[in-house]
């Protein structure tokens, strides 16, 4: 067919103002009455697609990144990001979404360099191994290798620049990857990512910190450890060894309404209960991010303060 | 060298600076318990140690990173005291630095000494003042202790405002310094020779009396060893007298080998045992403890990297190891004792010790099973069994489908097809479908084993039917995927891929997962046959598909193990096998386990891929595991039947068939169904 022979013959296209009602009952009507392939355009299926009235979001993909300096610090070390986009797939196409959160440290703007070239090596190894071939081919890559090897991407450029420059500097990362319901998560640090389910809120990943493995063994109380001497010191970290063990977390989004990714400056003032009723406040990502950092600050603000909120989309009454 | 240092902090410039800056009232926007010191991040290796305690324990030398506010050091030649001369650094760490020495008092021999230099570079005089009670304190210790093992004190003064300890000069290297000219694994009858002299010299200080002393910073590099490969402690700086009243005490000692219950403030002796058994795990395997995650010993068996060390030793190590001080063993005495009966030295020691010994999982001789019924065919029985109704079905290589009864084994009936069966049977309501390599899919009664349809493709079929609700999926040799109705035989869609289909169906909801000797492994609507993703792989995919939590795992000609994304096909991970993968994945809670033709049956994290174990069984394995009651069953082509624990992928047991055992278990009421190429169909005991 040329384009000229689709050209609106009746008065009723193109589409003008309808109400959503309107559109649903004339959906239902075309459904009916339209034998497949009859009149060139294929029929809509009624068993596929639930009425356009029962299908209203409460809320949408969507995501906001936001950094705050805090209270002490004379620099901001931490870099953080959030990407969105739709790609092509055979059948329906998929969202995809990068989040990512670096906690540098290093003196002499050392943590502010590695913390930034973590990001940017990641998003830089996700548009090409990811993206581009999704658009392109197809994806070849599995995405626990691509996601690992990211983040040990990151590990030498940090590592060759603070050889070349005599620095210690180092970060954090944890990265987190969504295509449609999968999310793929690499972590090295003490950042955090989590999930929020109707159970509440779920730490995926794990710190890399002495004092946070002693609490997982159950040798160390979470109490004790709140003003333990050490508990700040980690164990692993992007870019201040040659090579590093990357974590790999997969979580099915089914059920979650939210993912947060957090540094430490966050997570260590803000408590859990708190973060999700600041995800109960709005349904704005923003919004939760000011909040979120609005109240580490109220907890003292000594450190810097990352947040990246995403909201998953969600029917109405989900929520 | 070994330590990788990391120094770094997450407080952007020097401290003092800071601590102005927020008192000046910057940034104030409210009322803060916290003070800047709080937020300091460290970044290291091992502890500053700059808490109350003060100390820090010397490095055994130089520290590759340069300190920009290196002290300054001693030339050669400098005579301290008038009589002892300094030759050179041979240590420097964080509170001081060691240098050889030569007594001059003795003119007409070469008399060596160690003269430890307490360097006072902490910049606040506070510390300054710790750092000079904890010298003093290591200096009065010393000078009350006589044990071989053990520096005799020979001197101790101040000059140019400068505190020194003058010190037995110990020959030789420390731990880490011969673990790294090394290079690999220390021998087990040396590391239990110096562990046996380490748990002496240990054993005397905690009985010491009044009180016990804990050397809390047990580890490689503060053990050295002579040339006659005796042992002698070095670096007492933070080893001090019990005082059980005092538990709040500051975490000290070297992360790594420091005990779990020192970052609480505890230090008993039994921390004590714990760093030797890190200190052992060390020497013993050569991965250095400060590089891996904190308190993952029991993750790293001694074995699993060195199996050339006995189990005997891999237990007694791993005791000390043990997170709960009271699961320890109580004393150096104990431990001693232990070690004397590793097969390294027990030889040398003869029987005369009596002490308890260790618990010690040996390998187990491989136990069998009971053979409950065997069923003998007319050929090889490729087929996997499927029971149902008391009957066990299996097809064979001999053209026919057998009914069996499952508890006696008894023939019931058979029914011949045109071709050798080398798929396996499933069964709907009361028919048992079933393809032949004649092309056909049979539906047969299940109780008389007549016929009820058949349905005819194009070339062989070695795909198994798989049947949901009414509808029958199975591939064939003709590239086509069929969906055909269970009840009456006719076709309900057909999908064309590019070469034989020989995966079976995983049916989930509407989605349809197969592979295909194409590579691809797709995802159909089980409505309408249409695909809703393919996913490439590099080689032919015969491995069955399986579905949980949203991701589909299956096994590749292209030596991986994938989990792909149920909703779009993408690799979510991948676990590459030594060879190929014609094994079905089986998937229990946060397991997946899957046989390599390599000879490994896995156990892997079904959410990141991770082994969690695996098992050797020497032989391809190309049967499909399945799990029941935690054990693991499945056939090897070494004739053998094998029973794993799932959880640990220890065996249970082996039972020998005679001809290599291709097919898949299926357990019902305790008994193991499993076909294998001598003709037979086994019955097992579970």
């Amino acid at each position: 067919m040329t384009p000229d022979e689709t050209a609106p013959a009746t008065d009723e296209t193109p589409t003008e103002p309808m109400s959503l009602a309107d559109i649903e009952a004339a959906r239902r009507q075309q459904a009916q009455l339209t034998s497949p392939e009859e009149d060139g355009t294929r029929q809509i299926g009624q068993d596929y697609q639930p009425a356009l009235t029962l299908r209203r979001s409460a809320q949408g993909f969507a995501a906001a990144a936001l950094r705050d300096i805090g209270r002490v610090r004379e620099s901001n070390q931490d870099c953080a990001l959030a990407m969105i986009m739709t790609l092509p797939r055979e059948g329906s196409d998929v969202p995809v979404g990068l989040f990512i959160v670096a906690d540098g440290m290093g003196g002499h703007h050392g943590g502010e360099v590695a913390s930034r070239l973590a990001v940017q090596t990641v998003l830089t190894s996700v548009l090409e191994r990811l993206v581009l071939p999704l658009i392109e081919d197809g994806l070849n890559d599995a995405l626990q290798p691509l996601m690992i090897e990211a983040v040990q991407e990151a590990n030498a450029a940090i590592w060759r620049e603070s050889q070349a420059l005599g620095s210690d500097m180092g970060t954090t990362c944890t990265a987190a990857l969504v295509i449609g319901h999968g999310l793929y998560v690499a972590h090295v640090g003490d950042s955090r990512c989590y999930v929020y389910e109707p159970g509440g809120l779920r730490q995926l990943t794990t710190d890399h910190s002495t004092v946070g493995r002693l609490i997982a063994l159950g040798q160390l109380d979470p109490d004790e450890a709140r003003d333990h001497p050490l508990r700040n010191q980690l164990y692993r970290t992007v870019g201040q060894q040659p090579q590093i063990a990357v974590d790999f977390v997969y979580h099915q989004l089914n059920n979650c309404s939210h993912i947060v990714l957090c540094s430490d400056g966050l997570w260590s003032l803000v408590d859990e209960r708190a973060i999700e009723q600041a995800l109960q406040h709005s349904p704005w990502p923003q919004d939760v991010c000011r909040e979120l950092i609005a109240l580490a600050n109220l907890a003292g603000g000594d450190d810097n303060i990352s947040a990246v909120v995403v909201s998953l989309p969600l029917d109405e009454g989900q929520r | 060298m070994g330590l990788i240092k990391r120094v770094g902090t997450k407080a952007v410039n020097a401290q003092p600076s800071e601590t102005d800056a927020a008192e000046e009232g910057t940034r104030q926007i409210g009322p803060s318990a916290h003070t800047p010191e709080e937020g300091t991040r460290q970044m290291q290796a091992r502890p500053l140690g700059q808490g109350e305690e003060g100390t820090r324990q010397m490095e055994a030398r130089p520290v590759a990173q340069s300190r920009p506010a290196a002290p300054a050091m001693l030339s050669p030649g400098t005579i301290l005291q008038g009589r002892y001369q300094v030759e050179g650094p041979i240590g420097i760490g964080g509170m001081s630095v060691v240098y050889r020495g030569r007594d001059l008092r003795f003119k007409d021999v070469v008399r060596y000494c160690a003269i430890k230099e307490m360097a006072q570079s902490a910049p606040d005089s506070q510390t300054r003042l710790l750092n000079l009670k904890n010298f003093q304190r290591e200096a009065s210790l010393l000078a009350t202790l006589q044990h071989p093992a053990i520096p005799k004190v020979y001197d101790f003064f101040e000059e140019h405002g400068k505190v020194y300890l003058v010190l037995e000069f110990i020959p030789g290297k420390d731990l880490e310094t011969v673990l790294e000219e090394q290079g690999k694994p220390i021998d087990e009858a040396r590391v239990a020779r110096w562990a046996v002299q380490i748990c002496d010299v240990l054993n005397y200080l905690h009985n010491h009396k009044p009180e016990p002393i804990v050397f809390r910073d047990m580890k490689p590099s503060n053990v050295m060893v002579t040339g006659d490969d005796r042992i002698v402690l070095i670096d007492f700086g933070i080893a001090r007298n019990l005082n059980r009243s005092d538990r709040k005490g500051t975490m000290i000692g070297t992360e790594g080998y420091s005990p779990p219950e020192q970052y609480r403030g505890v230090a008993e002796p039994v921390g004590d045992i714990y760093a030797l058994g890190a200190t052992l795990h060390h020497l013993l395997t050569n991965t250095d403890p400060r590089l891996e995650t904190p308190f993952t010993f029991q993750e790293r068996p001694v074995r699993q990297i060195n199996p050339a060390v006995s189990p005997e030793m891999e237990a007694v190590v791993a005791r000390a190891l043990e997170y709960d001080m009271s699961a320890r063993w109580q004393s150096a005495e104990e431990f001693r004792q232990a070690l004397l009966t590793v097969p390294a030295l027990a030889e040398m020691v003869g029987s005369k010790i009596a002490s308890p010994a260790p618990a010690v999982v040996k390998g187990k001789s491989a136990q069998t099973t009971e053979l409950v019924w065997r069923f003998k065919c007319e050929d090889e029985v490729r087929s996997s069994p499927f029971v149902s109704g008391g009957l066990v079905f299996v097809g064979c290589y001999d053209t026919n489908l057998y009914a069996i009864d499952a508890a006696r084994g008894e023939f019931r009936w058979k029914y011949a097809t045109e071709g050798g069966i080398s798929s396996s049977p499933t069964v709907w309501q009361d028919t048992v479908f079933i393809g032949s390599e004649d092309g056909k899919l049979y539906a047969l009664d299940m109780r008389r084993g007549s016929l009820r349809w058949s349905f005819r493709t194009d070339k062989p079929i070695r795909s198994s039917p798989r049947v949901e609700d009414r509808v029958v999926v199975v591939g064939s040799d003709d590239q086509h995927v069929y969906a055909v109705d269970g009840m009456r035989g006719t076709l309900i869609w057909k999908y064309r891929t590019w070469n034989p289909i020989r995966s079976s169906a995983c049916i989930n909801g509407t989605s349809v997962f197969i592979g295909g000797d194409d590579g691809n492994v797709y995802c159909l609507d089980a409505r309408t046959g249409s695909v809703k993703w393919k996913q490439r792989t590099q080689q032919p995919v015969r491995s069955t598909p399986a579905y949980s939590e949203g991701l589909v795992f299956v096994g590749s000609l292209d030596q991986n193990l994938y989990a792909l994304d149920a909703e779009g096909g993408w690799p979510a991970w991948r676990f590459r096998t030594g060879h190929y993968i014609n094994s079905s994945p089986c998937v229990v809670g946060t397991r997946v386990f899957v046989g390599g033709v390599d000879g490994n049956m896995y156990a892997l994290d079904t959410k990141n891929g991770r082994l969690v174990w695996k098992y050797e069984a020497g032989s391809q394995i190309t049967s499909s595991p399945r799990v029941e009651g935690g054990r693991l069953y499945f056939g090897a082509v070494d004739q053998a039947v094998y029973c794993l624990d799932a959880g640990s992928g220890q065996l249970i047991w082996k039972y020998l068939t005679e001809g290599p055992v291709v097919s898949s278990p299926m357990i019902v009421n305790g008994i193991v169904y499993i076909g294998s190429m001598d003709h037979h169909l086994y019955a097992l005991k579970a």
